[in-house]
């Protein structure tokens, strides 16, 4: 696993009100460089609003978002529940699209391999399946060699096989690139199996964390998600004793 | 309200303005295929998938690169239909305006030849209405094709 030090993104005291909803409430959250955190809640428990605050797709009412990088713009892609490819142009020139690395080409059919989609370079995104084009986006959003992924419940419209193996590819690349990584999900157990630590989004707020254990198997899997599960839902907190 | 005014309706004032020349036929062409061009584009821009102007935004596009690159691309098949309806309100337009406002074309020989009774110059008039029309509706048609050839991709590989 990566050495997680520095703090990459640190939130402070965050308020966001719609039209005198509230959205976001005094959040406050340090993730550190390298870490993958998930973000999971009911619906309308603000986690996608944290995520685009962090992207900066909208701004705070009040508080702060810092990136620990003199350059935040370039280090931060997002990948969104949708594809949001565009259909009128080919696989690599998707990829190719917002680089500004000289060896665009080359870099791309690089990233189509590591997606297993080098076959598919000329092809439209029309031409592809569900998590064909998925895995086209986030080949896309490792492009421009980020530091910080933001995946808005990228993997919420894939069935269960692919998003399995959508799963694994996106572990592997964060774990390899030392990518900072924010996974929004509702699927807990897919927070439980990817992440390095769970924020749990509910009243507007992160209202609490567990840290999962490294190494872990699909029995800690399932521990953590209940856990995770039962705070979500307000249920009494069960004590389970692992080995 | 202006764009409700029928434009043959503008015939008189055309011809009161301009007399009866090019310029006159021009202008009635210009004020006819202004709108369906100008509405379709307007739709067009107007439909653009709102998620692909957030992703140009989150790839810190500027306001140049997010036309050239969503924008425009975006708006391109409701633009081309807006073109190639205007093709044939401008056929349309031509015909009545060589008709009425003019002293030379196509629909002033059709005209002429009526007043004579030449039902030979009068056919050919509509054959060569019926060829130019056909030749410009297949330039937009192999515009079409050459510029949305992504629409015609279909699942095959997938």
């Amino acid at each position: 696993m990566n050495e997680l030090n520095n703090t990459m993104i640190s939130i402070k005291n965050i308020n966001k009100t719609y039209n005198n909803l509230t959205a976001l409430h005094d959040v406050n959250l340090d993730i550190k460089q390298g870490e993958f955190i998930a973000l999971v809640g009911m619906s309308g428990g603000g986690k996608s609003t944290l995520l685009r605050l962090i992207a900066g797709l909208e701004r705070p009412t009040t508080g702060s978002v810092t990136i620990d990088q003199a350059d935040s713009k370039t280090l931060m892609r997002v990948m969104f529940q949708e594809d949001r490819l565009l259909p009128w142009m080919s696989v690599l020139d998707n990829l190719s699209f917002g680089s500004k690395d000289k060896n665009t080409k080359a870099h791309a059919q690089e990233l189509l391999e590591l997606v297993e989609l080098e076959d598919y370079a000329d092809h439209y995104p029309t031409q592809l399946s569900g998590g064909q084009k998925q895995r086209v986006a986030l080949a896309r959003a490792l492009m421009s060699h980020p530091k910080i992924l933001l995946l808005d419940e990228p993997l919420g419209a894939l069935d269960a096989l692919t998003r399995r193996k959508m799963q694994d590819l996106i572990l592997d690349i964060c774990q390899k690139q030392n990518l900072t990584t924010i996974l929004v999900t509702h699927d807990v157990e897919e927070a439980a199996r990817m992440a390095d630590r769970i924020i749990v989004m509910k009243d507007s707020t992160n209202s609490y964390e567990e840290d999962c254990p490294k190494n872990r198997n699909a029995g800690q899997i399932g521990i953590v998600a209940d856990r995770v599960l039962g705070e979500i839902l307000d249920e009494k907190r069960v004590e389970i004793k692992t080995a | 309200m202006f764009r409700n005014i029928p434009h043959l309706a503008l015939i008189p004032l055309i011809i009161l303005w301009l007399g009866i020349n090019e310029s006159a036929k021009i202008s009635l062409v210009a004020i006819g295929t202004m709108f369906p061009v100008y509405i379709n584009t307007f739709h067009g821009i107007r439909s653009v998938d709102p998620d692909l102007i957030e992703m140009g935004r989150s790839y810190e596009l500027t306001k140049k690169q997010m036309f050239f690159k969503i924008i425009f691309p975006a708006a391109l098949p409701q633009i081309l239909v807006g073109i190639r309806y205007a093709l044939g309100v401008m056929w349309t337009t031509l015909i009545v305006a060589e008709t009425i406002s003019a002293s030379s074309g196509i629909g002033y020989m059709a005209n002429n030849a009526e007043d004579f009774v030449d039902m030979e110059t009068v056919v050919l008039c509509i054959v060569v209405y019926a060829i130019l029309g056909k030749i410009s509706d297949l330039i937009a048609k192999s515009f079409e094709s050459l510029l949305l050839d992504w629409q015609n991709t279909g699942r095959s590989n997938a």
